[in-house]
């Protein structure tokens, strides 16, 4: 399993499939290996993180999580694969029936096609675009529609409130994330991910080590979160209130088709994080590129669990605010900060870290003291006679 | 061989999309339609070496636009019943329109069909250049009227601010 085992398992699966077609086929086949690598890839992280996410919440509870179904539990995912198959599909009276069926199928799409775009490793991306990073936001952005049309099919109060509510954040958090991925694309000068990972790689420190990546890089991350409706930003779906979200209604393999796109979503969002801030897949020579991604964003999917089996619940109305009053305000100050590191870095040294560092953690906590007192003066308990 | 096969796959799902959007008396379908239009219009982009107008179609319009009629459809609607699409009596106004843009479209496909010259890929730090330099103007005066449209929405939301504290 060297640093070029996959590249060559494709030219080699190439050339088997040219034996029979003709030559200007090449790029079809390319493409059609490359989708079928990342089709086979997306499901497979799936089952692992579901078993990962639950043995670590495990621990964080003081249990055990899953240790029946082969050694520590590592079959669980396949155990519960079949019994999502073998339950009943249950659609609603009343409901939009092809809605019902196409929603669960479509919302996949978005979170696959994220790990298109991404550098697994040293010359292992599957489409390298000049405008990679775009179509990464882009990708994000899609699902929410479909996530509105996963609640709006069954016809549900509580699933369209659920689906109402999921593309609200989305569209709330996209907006630092995008403002936050900016940043990158100032200072690498280029809007494709290999030439984000390639310029880490030249200049010899990953981006989250510059003040302005330190900031960027957490509301980058917050947002992905956010994005993947991951606790403690999981209101959309949340049991004590709206049943399940926009998934109430749906049973069987229908309702893991939501849970492999949350899953996958964020596991892509956190290989983006790994290559746009940690330095993708450039690490220590002894070990192949494409494992050095995969751990980065193993550690960050950890710090996902870890949120969860630490964090509770944000209200709805908590949740916007984060992203509108604290997040957006703050992804435009790290703009700044990019600029004029950039510009100042050639000259004045050390200045040129200090300085940024101290004036956006200065915004930090006056933006955090800004949106307490918020806050706090919205759930003041209102009295009776308040008539004003 | 293979790019006409996906030209044909996107066309297709192009125009589905267009016939469901106008069709579907379903106002959510249509909207969902309008999306898979959009995003067939992308793939088209994309098969045209046009990476960055592909990505900016999906990021706005297929991501941000479709998403606010798709959610404005949702909260508009009673619960149990769709909300139906009301189909206009200007049937000679809408024809006309319908000639007039695609005989535009015909004249711009027929004119480009001469100079049979493959689009060159153009890279999104020329487009960004040309935005903010030959550009700047007009681009400059498109964000003054997006934030005095959103200052304007603003202004509708408050309403007269009687009843608010």
């Amino acid at each position: 399993m060297g640093e070029n085992f996959f590249i060559s398992l494709k030219s080699q699966l190439a050339d088997i499939a040219l034996a029979w077609l003709p030559a200007s086929w090449q790029p079809m086949i390319s493409a059609i290996l490359v989708s079928c690598a990342v089709m086979a890839f997306a499901p497979l992280t799936m089952m692992f993180l579901t078993w990962f996410e639950r043995k670590a919440v495990g621990r964080f509870q003081d249990r055990y999580g899953p240790n029946r179904v082969g050694p520590f539990g590592i079959f669980q995912p396949l155990a519960d694969g079949v019994k999502m198959a073998q339950k009943e599909d249950i659609i609603p009276e009343g409901a939009d029936r092809l809605l019902h069926h196409l929603a669960p199928a479509l919302v996949v799409v978005p979170a696959f096609l994220m790990f298109i775009f991404v550098p697994f490793g040293r010359d292992m991306v599957a489409a390298d675009l000049d405008t990679g990073l775009l179509f990464f936001l882009a990708a994000s952005g899609l699902s929410a529609p479909l996530i509105i049309s996963g609640g709006w099919a069954p016809r549900n109060k509580f699933s369209v409130l659920g689906g109402l509510r999921a593309a609200a954040q989305m569209l709330a958090y996209a907006i630092p994330m995008a403002l936050s991925v900016v940043a990158v694309v100032m200072a690498t000068g280029s809007l494709s991910i290999s030439a984000v990972v390639e310029a880490q790689a030249r200049l010899g420190y990953w981006y989250v080590l510059t003040p302005w990546g330190a900031f960027a890089f957490v509301i980058f991350f917050l947002c992905t979160v956010a994005e993947a409706k991951r606790t403690p930003f999981d209101m959309p779906e949340a049991e004590s209130e709206l049943v399940a979200g926009f998934h109430t209604e749906y049973s069987g393999l229908k309702f893991a088709m939501f849970f492999m796109a949350e899953f996958t979503g964020s596991y892509a969002a956190c290989m983006f994080a790994a290559s746009l801030f940690l330095g993708g897949w450039i690490g220590p020579e002894f070990l192949p590129s494409w494992l050095i991604l995969q751990v980065k964003a193993m550690a960050l999917f950890f710090v996902m669990v870890w949120f969860r089996g630490t964090i509770p619940r944000f209200r709805t109305d908590q949740l916007l605010a984060l992203a509108w009053k604290f997040l957006f305000p703050m992804s435009v100050l790290v703009l700044v900060a990019t600029g004029a590191w950039y510009f100042l870095r050639m000259d004045s040294g050390i200045a040129a870290i200090i300085w940024p560092f101290l004036s956006l953690t200065l915004a930090w906590w006056g933006l955090s003291v800004v949106l307490a007192h918020e806050f706090i003066r919205a759930n003041r308990p209102r009295r009776a006679d308040n008539a004003g | 061989m293979p790019v006409e096969v996906a030209f044909g796959v996107l066309s297709l799902f192009t125009l589905a999309g267009g016939v469901i959007a106008v069709g579907s008396r379903n106002m959510f379908r249509a909207a969902l339609g309008l999306m898979l239009s959009l995003i067939g219009v992308a793939g088209l982009f994309l098969l045209q070496n046009a990476q960055f107008l592909a990505a900016v179609q999906v990021l706005i319009f297929a991501g941000g636009i479709a998403v606010l009629i798709v959610y404005a459809v949702a909260l508009l609607e009673k619960p149990g019943e769709p909300l139906e699409a009301v189909f206009g009596k200007l049937v000679p106004v809408a024809a006309l329109t319908g000639a007039v843009v695609s005989g535009m479209v015909i004249a711009g496909i027929l004119k480009a069909a001469e100079s049979s010259s493959p689009p060159a890929a153009v890279p999104a730090r020329f487009i960004g250049q040309v935005f903010l330099n030959h550009l700047l103007v007009p681009f400059e005066a498109l964000s003054l009227l997006l934030l005095s449209a959103l200052v304007g929405a603003l202004l509708v939301a408050r309403g007269s601010g009687e009843d608010k504290h």
